[in-house]
């Protein structure tokens, strides 16, 4: 045997071996948590499938950008998807960036929110190596001011009427301003009150006030910007391509199968046995208890496709699925030992 | 006014769409294969961003650079940077072997992380297999005889017979390798080819059904939202 093809053989049995001993060893063995990093581990798995993500992309680039640039046979189709695959990388990718900046700007507030608990969490467990409480509740007294004067100098310039006054979404968008209006002044007051005073007992209520006023208006923040994004020139391309194109074309795929099915119906429920007579007895009965027609001619229908399908459909197919499943487990068993893959170890390409 | 005209164009493309998805019944033609090759890229495109936004990014690469570390006003941190998290470097390297699958001489190197792939999910076979198999294998043991309060649940003792006679006669029947001479077990044999039959034909019937819905939403679709649409793209143009 080679050492390639050894060496392979090796790193499968290597790529198995965490994920057999953490189903294999108990939870603790002896002080040592064998799972203590389990998060971590299959991070790092799904890191090494990660990397394959361009793998996709580089082959349709190189078969369909050869297509395209000799001209072969079907380069408009070829075209088509290209333009389609970058269009939409680029949309989305702008999607997902303006969704993050809305998370950032309503995110300062979260994290001003968490700063005010943290104070009263670290005084009490005594954390060395940070400022005075005092000092921290004067630097979040001023970064929350900065923050509720940008808010509401933000408030006060944001215009909607290009949605459509008459709109819904710009009623409720009009709400969330004003209730995040209302809420400004009582957030401003709590924030006056911080203690900043040295004390030997330091009251925390005030920072707990201060932290809940400040996530109602973070997630006040969030919903209306969130509400105005979906009206945004990004948004709406992402809709048109999403909505228009994707969704559109995936549901018509999936019921384009709805014809076919239709015909196979046809050729599997012909009455030539009594097996296919129980197998098209069965499939009326189910299809007409799932339908009002069903119901018309007899109101325990839905009941008996009900019982159909809870018991004995589910009886044969649970004995299906514990074959299967235990051959799956015999060809992994085989697959992590490279019993199965002697051919894709070999030398010959893959 | 604007929100109101993309809404039109959005509601007109995906009629089109679906026009061109349908056209396939007639036969295949440019315009089905046209759509279908923007069905291709459009599903790329956002499986690529996906999954960097949620994994790629969130998992590994935030906490890399730790981005997801936040500083505080008194200039103190959320958390301090978990330097482990540099680990990640080494399957993402290893991880970069794959694209030797296009080098004519170092393909072998792109067979290691496949093989590495091809073994993590055989290792993790283990565990799914009895996660997900030991509670259906115990909820497999239905009581013959149902108790409702002092009284025997008649209906229910009897579905739970008719269950595990099913299990047993479908395992009896595609057990190959024990075969008996027995009639009696012949006929169990036989029962379970018969109630696998009766299952199929709930499952194909459920199975048309879904599909048949999935249909009826989109001949309702073109029917009611598009057909509207286009009346009022008619009515702007007149």
């Amino acid at each position: 045997m080679s050492l390639r093809r050894r060496l392979i053989q090796i790193v499968t049995f290597l790529g198995g071996i965490y994920f057999f001993l953490e189903w294999l060893l108990p939870e603790d063995l002896n002080g040592f948590k064998f799972g203590a990093y389990h998060e971590q581990i299959t991070n790092g798995f799904v890191a090494v499938g990660a990397m394959a993500i361009g793998l996709g992309l580089f082959n349709l680039l190189s078969v369909h950008g050869s297509v395209l640039i000799f001209k072969r046979r079907g380069w408009i189709n070829s075209a088509a998807l290209l333009v389609s695959l970058l269009l939409m990388t680029l949309v989305t990718a702008l999607d997902w960036r303006a969704t993050a900046g809305n998370s950032e700007r309503s995110g300062k507030l979260f994290e001003l929110r968490d700063f005010a608990t943290k104070i009263e969490a670290d005084f009490k467990a005594q954390r060395s190596g940070v400022p005075q409480w005092t000092q921290r509740n004067l630097a979040l007294k001023n970064a929350l001011q900065a923050e509720l004067e940008r808010l509401d100098e933000e408030l006060r310039t944001l215009d909607f009427s290009a949605i459509g006054t008459a709109s819904a979404a710009y009623g409720l968008i009009l709400s969330d301003q004003t209730e995040l209006q209302k809420k400004l002044p009582e957030a401003r007051a709590l924030m006056r009150e911080l203690p900043l005073e040295e004390t030997a007992t330091p009251d925390f209520g005030v920072n707990a006030r201060v932290a809940g006023i400040t996530g109602e208006l973070a997630v006040l923040y969030g919903d209306l910007l969130n509400r105005a994004y979906e009206f945004s020139a990004i948004k709406l391309v992402y809709r048109l391509l999403y909505d228009g194109l994707f969704v559109a074309l995936g549901s018509a795929m999936f019921s384009l199968l709805g014809f076919y099915i239709a015909s196979a119906a046809y050729r599997a429920f012909r009455l030539k046995s009594f097996e296919s007579g129980l197998m098209l007895g069965a499939a009326l009965l189910v299809m007409l208890g799932q339908i009002p027609f069903g119901l018309w001619i007899w109101s325990g229908l839905p009941d008996v496709r009900l019982w159909i399908l809870e018991v004995p459909n589910s009886g044969a197919f649970r004995a299906i699925k514990f074959g299967a499943a235990l051959a799956g487990l015999v060809l992994a068993f085989r697959m992590w030992l490279s019993i199965e893959s002697e051919s894709f170890s070999s030398q010959e390409q893959p | 006014m604007m929100v109101e005209r993309m809404e039109m164009l959005i509601t007109l493309l995906g009629g089109i769409s679906t026009l061109a998805v349908f056209s396939f019944l007639i036969k295949e033609n440019a315009f089905y294969r046209l759509f279908e090759h923007i069905f291709i890229g459009i599903s790329a495109g956002i499986g690529l961003v996906v999954s960097i936004k949620s994994f790629i990014w969130p998992k590994l690469f935030a906490p890399l650079l730790g981005l997801d570390i936040v500083t505080y006003p008194d200039g103190t941190f959320s958390k301090s940077y978990e330097p482990a998290t540099l680990l990640y470097l080494i399957p993402m390297l290893f991880g970069t072997l794959f694209y030797f699958i296009y080098s004519k001489r170092h393909s072998w190197l792109a067979k290691l992380v496949i093989g590495f792939a091809l073994g993590a999910s055989g290792g993790a076979a283990f565990k799914g297999f009895f996660n997900e198999m030991m509670p259906q294998l115990f909820g497999t043991f239905k009581p013959l005889l149902v108790f409702s309060g002092h009284q025997i649940d008649w209906f229910e003792s009897f579905s739970n017979c008719v269950f595990i006679f099913t299990l047993l006669s479908v395992m009896y029947y595609f057990f190959f390798s024990i075969r008996s001479e027995s009639r009696t077990l012949g006929r169990v044999g036989v029962a379970g080819r018969w109630l696998m039959m009766v299952s199929f034909g709930a499952f194909f019937g459920s199975t048309i059904m879904a599909r048949m819905a999935l249909l009826v939403e989109r001949l309702q679709f073109l029917l009611d939202d598009w057909s509207a649409a286009v009346a009022a793209l008619f009515r702007i143009w007149l």
